[in-house]
């Protein structure tokens, strides 16, 4: 693919705007939609990382479902203009992330961008049909106690929000 | 693309999530942040996936992603019950939670 580097800078650059955006917008809501861009950028990553199934999973997954549950608690909860109103004092949590930010910087500059390339393996596609065998012969176990996990957050998640009233008393 | 671009990109997104874990102080933010350091993991899973030649990573985004729902919905429910106890999204006071 010669047109790859040019695909890998745009959605590269989307994502990046977006996962900026999304931390500069004032309401919940508008930095949503920003996470959905980077979240759909990511999948055009994924397409051209021979990912197909990663990729419409992205899609399915976090810009459809995680994100449209997100988007309807934020409706439910709307208090996007008491968030602005008390979110001061966050001068020293913005110094600190300056300070993690030079670090990971720092060890991206020494310890990756000078070093030799990884030397890359004769590229597989993961179609559905591949990613199905694996998921069902060498990783069931673990699907298995993913099905279990998502079950154990399904009634966790009706417990925590379902308090009776009089339990919400402070 | 090479592995390292990808690595370098997976760096920047993880730490826009921790700077905005560490900046914002609404719980939403907290959660998207999350979603964006879980998403850049991702995406190194991708990544090595494809330069070692197998799709055991491909496997294991997948299970990352469902993990992510898991958490996601957990967290928005607690979010929720947070809200109907104090009229607020707002993590100053979280440590009240307990009581």
């Amino acid at each position: 693919m010669a047109s790859a580097p040019i695909f890998f800078g745009l959605f590269a650059a989307t994502a990046v705007i977006a996962a900026i955006a999304m931390l500069t917008r004032k309401t919940a809501l508008g930095a949503a939609v920003s996470l959905v861009v980077c979240f759909l950028a990511f999948s055009g990553l994924y397409v051209m990382l021979d990912a197909p199934f990663v990729a419409v999973m992205q899609v399915v997954v976090y810009a459809g479902a995680i994100m449209m549950l997100i988007v309807f608690v934020i409706m439910t909860v709307d208090t996007d203009a008491e968030i602005m109103r008390k979110e001061r004092g966050t001068v020293v949590g913005a110094i600190v992330a300056t300070i993690i930010v030079g670090v990971g910087v720092a060890v991206y500059e020494l310890a990756l961008h000078s070093a030799a390339p990884f030397a890359a393996a004769a590229p597989v596609s993961g179609t559905v049909a591949r990613i199905g065998a694996l998921l069902f012969t060498r990783h069931v176990l673990n699907f298995e106690m993913l099905s279990l996990l998502l079950l154990v957050a399904l009634v966790g998640a009706l417990i925590i929000a379902k308090q009776p009233k009089k339990n919400l008393e402070a | 693309m090479s592995t390292n671009a990808h690595v370098g990109l997976a760096i920047v997104i993880f730490f826009i999530g921790v700077f905005g874990i560490l900046v914002r102080r609404s719980a939403f933010f907290y959660l998207m942040s999350i979603e964006l350091m879980l998403n850049s993991a991702n995406l190194l899973w991708v990544a090595f996936a494809r330069n070692r030649g197998d799709l055991d990573g491909h496997v294991y985004a997948f299970f990352i992603m469902a993990l992510a729902a898991a958490e996601a919905c957990v967290g928005l429910s607690i979010i929720v019950l947070y809200y109907r106890k104090r009229r607020s999204v707002v993590l100053n006071r979280a440590r009240e939670m307990g009581k």
